[in-house]
């Protein structure tokens, strides 16, 4: 059994990763000792922030699909399903984003759970969807 | 008659949209993972599966039973009840976007035989059929659409009854507030 290694989707995860989660984490982590302020990633992203960043992967992933040579309908197809899982995951954020903005300022223990987890189906789609296009592109290089 | 639709509503399983994404992402990460093992066997498989005509209805049926046995985890959960109903609405949703799914591949499927045919010059590539990185990518996007999209309209469905219920009893609060 030969194992084939998508490096380019590896690179593209780890990426995303780094900037998206990490780096911000990391900054708050730096900014600790004067503002003395918690850090877990729970506290910080407890506002659905990491729904915002799966409509952010969703909209790279589709931008890949135009580039590669797939066939049109199956690039408007994968491209339908992202920015809609994409828009579901953004939505937990717009959710307490609206509380917020009329004033019910209590923070819903669901949001983090719920952008978490929305996070995790983009991020599970967008990684597939970049192995499949590496895929595809060695296939037709044979 | 209404105390019984009362009791039915609060027996009603609320689902959230989350619950179906972790499963729908997890079958996504599989499905990479068995392209990254096997890249070739695993193509190989799916397009002869396609071949033999057993492709839709074992996708069916697999996608059901998903969406089933996460029903009853999610219903027990939460230590509630399930009625009927939802579980028939879910395994309908799930066949119709098979369905789609279907149409879409032989759709493709066609579109590949017709290249054969020389008066189609948009056609530069000649093939006897959908190719097997189309039925691989085909396949991601109907299992992860199978498990996430019944259980987002059900859940859609869910927050358009319990905001109608809720606008009902604040018009017979107000009402009520008014005869008084």
């Amino acid at each position: 059994m030969r194992v084939w290694i998508p490096i380019g989707a590896f690179w593209w995860l780890g990426l995303y990763a780094a900037f998206g989660v990490l780096a911000p984490w990391l900054l708050r982590w730096t900014r600790k000792g004067r503002s003395g302020l918690a850090i877990s990633p729970r506290k910080l992203f407890r506002r659905g922030e990491l729904g915002l960043f799966g409509l952010l992967l969703a909209i790279s992933v589709v931008l890949d699909l135009r580039r590669s040579a797939l066939p049109t309908q199956l690039i408007l197809t994968s491209a339908a399903i992202l920015i809609f899982s994409g828009l579901m995951a953004a939505s937990a954020w717009l959710e307490d984003y609206s509380r917020v903005s009329e004033g019910l300022a209590d923070p819903d223990h669901r949001t983090w759970v719920d952008s978490r987890k929305l996070l995790f189906l983009v991020l599970s789609v967008a990684f597939t969807t970049e192995v499949l296009l590496e895929h595809s592109a060695e296939v037709w290089q044979r | 008659m209404s105390h019984m639709m009362n009791s039915q509503r609060l027996n009603a399983v609320k689902v959230r949209m989350s619950d179906a994404a972790v499963l729908a992402g997890a079958v996504s990460l599989l499905y990479a993972l068995a392209l990254i093992a096997c890249p070739r066997a695993f193509a190989e498989l799916l397009q002869r599966i396609f071949v033999w005509g057993h492709f839709f209805p074992a996708l069916t049926v697999l996608l059901v039973l998903t969406n089933e046995i996460l029903f009853v985890v999610i219903s027990r959960r939460r230590a509630q009840r399930p009625g009927l109903f939802t579980p028939v609405c879910l395994a309908i949703l799930t066949i119709l976007v098979v369905l789609d799914f279907r149409f879409l591949v032989y759709a493709a499927n066609a579109h590949a035989q017709l290249s054969h045919l020389s008066f189609f010059p948009a056609y530069n590539l000649v093939r006897d059929g959908i190719s097997s990185e189309e039925l691989l990518a085909y396949t991601h996007l109907a299992t992860v659409s199978g498990i996430f999209l019944p259980y987002l309209l059900v859940r859609v469905t869910q927050n358009y009854v319990s905001g109608a219920n809720s606008a009902d009893q604040d018009a017979k609060v107000r009402n009520a507030v008014a005869g008084q």
